[in-house]
């Protein structure tokens, strides 16, 4: 049992590096002003709070090796979104964490490593690509990560994006839709129609280790199409996103049917979601 | 808890004898909440051994209805729940439990905690129900979740229980098929143990049966001999507990359903009958406010006009509000009838996947101040009625 302290009590970060990566989503990095910044798996995510707003909770999406701050994206989608997107270089915020049950990376080990993301999902997987990529002691023997977004201008990361195809990875990018203004090189249409082509290419056993965040419907259709593909639901990773208020197990707010997601997530595994996603309204 | 081989102290008192626990647990320092009567109902206040508890009442209980009844004996305990469980006692309904101060957007933020509540309490009349109750609020928010949480766990951990078993049930009553009373029979982490038993006369003072069941229930039981004059345990007194266990066992009308309960909430998850229960529900929230073992909260910062002050507050909520569940702009759970579900299904379901047991424990409290008197028993009866026909 770890002490209340570090469940419940804040902690001031200093912001100390911030990039627009589209029109609504923002980076930050952040430092804590005393003591050490703590170590975090992929997938965890911490509470971020702003002085008289409240809190939010965002997936660390800085390398777990980068020990000089952490990153968090988030897209401006209410009050407290909206003021973390405000505070500047030099700014101070609060930050809780980090919690939740981390992507199970050893899974990839030997394995056909695929990671899908929708929009800003790809945020609690870049961790887990930057670790995969690194030369750590786990090596899926190939990497695929396909991202869809809504237009050209939703992809984020797109530096790091180009880098990733230089370490070996293997990456898709698709959009819902472009316009004519575009110059778009890459697909059209929904992340899911990446999948079957790049997991069905391998002719051999399907040896899929599967990390899969981002919108509900996105996550339960990409789920689909992984089944389809042969790929066996205990090797599918999600990470879910619910009202999350304490990310301590008690304020009950995170309830996904049997599931607490701060305390039992935010990763579950295709096995253990079901058909929960799909329940109208859980 | 003692063992039956080395039963503690145990004794039959008169109404003295009540009045002489009330005062020792004043003095060894403990704010001590017992029964009261208060705008027509039982409510659950500071006693002290000077403040006579309410004699002669019981209370008349259907869906959506609650009556106070003066019965003219001389009882103290013939009343089975009022609306108020003990929960408030020790998960307080809004507290702050942090300030926060920042002098400026780039100034540092620096975080007080708060002390720890200066008293101990003594919750004293619970009924074995509201004992299970703490129990199960007991895994759900010390025992279950990766950190104790520290509001409830330092009221908690210090608080002496006084139970007393229950003889008159109420209609709405269901706590056999819980497995939570009407006895406690010995079992629990109780400190006192109660049984009231009426005299012949009903004008006669009853006779209390006290038994202790913890190391401090001892000694405070000893303390209380010391001053009042108490009586041995003589085979009438057995007899006569046992009858009432028994009695007051077949009163309870109302049964949890019995098989797949859990199983039949998450398959019947689009059964019609969930709107139809909506179309009557007025997502008030009453049900989940007189729950003993609701615990859900919202976190709110409260700020000042500069922002430099924080104060933050856990406060009660309930799963239906419809800001409960938001997610990005909109409630996951829009209609009533979601909400009802989630309610139902966290309460006799999913509970079992979160925290290994029923989160009811049938005190019928949310069947009796609904204020259009639905029925949660018959709700769940349906339910399961309703997937089997299928």
């Amino acid at each position: 049992m770890t002490s209340a302290a570090l469940a419940d009590v804040p902690v001031p970060y200093r912001i100390v590096a911030r990039v627009e990566e589209t029109a609504d989503v923002v980076t930050i990095r952040v430092q804590p002003i005393a003591g050490e910044l703590p170590g975090f798996r992929p997938a965890q995510f911490s509470m971020i709070g702003v002085m008289g707003v409240g809190e939010v909770p965002i997936s660390i999406s800085s390398a777990c090796d980068d020990r000089t701050a952490h990153g968090y994206t988030l897209r401006r989608a209410g009050a407290v979104t909206d003021a973390l997107w405000e505070r500047r270089v030099g700014d101070v915020v609060t930050v809780r964490g980090p919690f939740g049950r981390p992507w199970n990376l050893q899974r990839a080990d030997g394995r056909h490593a695929v990671f899908v993301a929708g929009g800003i999902g790809i945020a609690p997987l870049r961790a887990a690509i930057d670790e995969l990529t690194s030369g750590t002691t786990i090596a899926p023997r190939r990497l695929s990560v396909l991202v869809g977004a809504a237009t050209p201008s939703d992809h984020l990361y797109g530096a790091w994006m180009n880098d990733l195809s230089e370490r070996g990875a293997e990456v898709l990018r698709a959009v819902d839709q472009t316009d004519e203004s575009d110059d778009w090189p890459h697909a059209v249409g929904f992340v899911t129609e990446l999948i079957a082509p790049v997991v069905a290419e391998w002719t051999g056993t399907v040896d899929v280790a599967a990390y899969v965040c981002g919108p509900d419907p996105m996550m339960t259709a990409t789920i689909e199409m992984l089944h389809r593909c042969r790929v066996a639901s205990n090797d599918i990773e999600v990470t879910l996103e619910r009202n999350m208020q304490c990310a301590n197990g008690w304020c009950g707010h995170c309830q996904l049917g049997p599931l607490l997601v701060c305390r039992d997530g935010p990763v579950a595994t295709a096995a253990e979601l079901g058909d929960l996603l799909e329940r109208s309204s859980l | 808890m003692r063992s039956s081989s080395d039963p503690g102290p145990r004794f039959v008192v008169g109404p003295a004898g009540l009045t002489g626990i009330i005062d020792e647990l004043d003095r060894a320092g403990y704010d001590v909440w017992g029964p009261a009567v208060r705008d027509g109902v039982i409510v659950t206040r500071r006693v002290n051994g000077a403040d006579p508890l309410p004699i002669g009442y019981t209370v008349d209980q259907s869906p959506g209805s609650s009556r106070l009844v003066q019965t003219g004996d001389r009882s103290r305990f013939g009343w089975a729940v009022g609306p108020q469980p003990w929960k408030p006692l020790l998960h307080p309904p809004s507290i702050a439990t942090m300030h926060l101060a920042q002098a400026g957007r780039d100034q540092s933020v620096t975080v007080s905690l708060p002390g720890r509540p200066p008293r101990r309490l003594a919750l004293f009349g619970m009924r074995p129900c509201d004992l299970a109750a703490l129990d199960t609020l007991d895994h759900a928010l010390l025992d279950a979740p990766p950190t104790a949480e520290p509001t409830y766990q330092a009221r908690r951990c210090d608080a002496f229980l006084v139970v007393v078993n229950c003889g008159v049930p109420a209609s709405a009553c269901a706590c056999v098929s819980f497995g939570t009373g009407p006895h406690v029979d010995s079992r629990g982490s109780h400190d006192l143990e109660i049984t009231e038993i009426v005299a012949t006369d009903p004008h006669d003072e009853p006779d209390y049966v006290v038994m202790a069941m913890s190391e401090r229930g001892a000694s405070l039981l000893a303390r209380v001999a010391d001053r009042a004059p108490t009586a041995d345990i003589d085979d009438a007194h057995v007899a006569a507990v046992a009858a009432q266990q028994a009695d007051a066992s077949a009163a309870i009308e109302r049964h949890v359903p019995a098989a797949r309960l859990p199983e039949a909430l998450a398959e019947g998850h689009d059964l019609e009958r969930w709107t139809e229960i909506a179309e009557r529900c007025v997502a008030c929230g009453n049900c989940t406010a007189v729950c003993p073992t609701c615990f859900c909260t919202t976190v709110n910062d409260v700020g000042d006009l500069l922002g430099t002050h924080v104060e933050r507050r856990r406060d009660w909520e309930s799963c239906f509000s419809l800001e409960f569940s938001r997610l990005g702009d909109r409630p996951v759970r829009s209609s009533v009838a979601a909400r009802y579900r989630q309610w139902m299904s966290h309460k006799l379901g999913t509970w079992h996947d979160q925290f290994g047991e029923s989160g009811c424990v049938g005190c019928g409290r949310c069947t009796t101040w609904c204020p259009v008197g639905i029925d949660f028993m018959k709700v769940a009866q349906g339910i399961v009625d309703d997937v089997e026909a299928q």
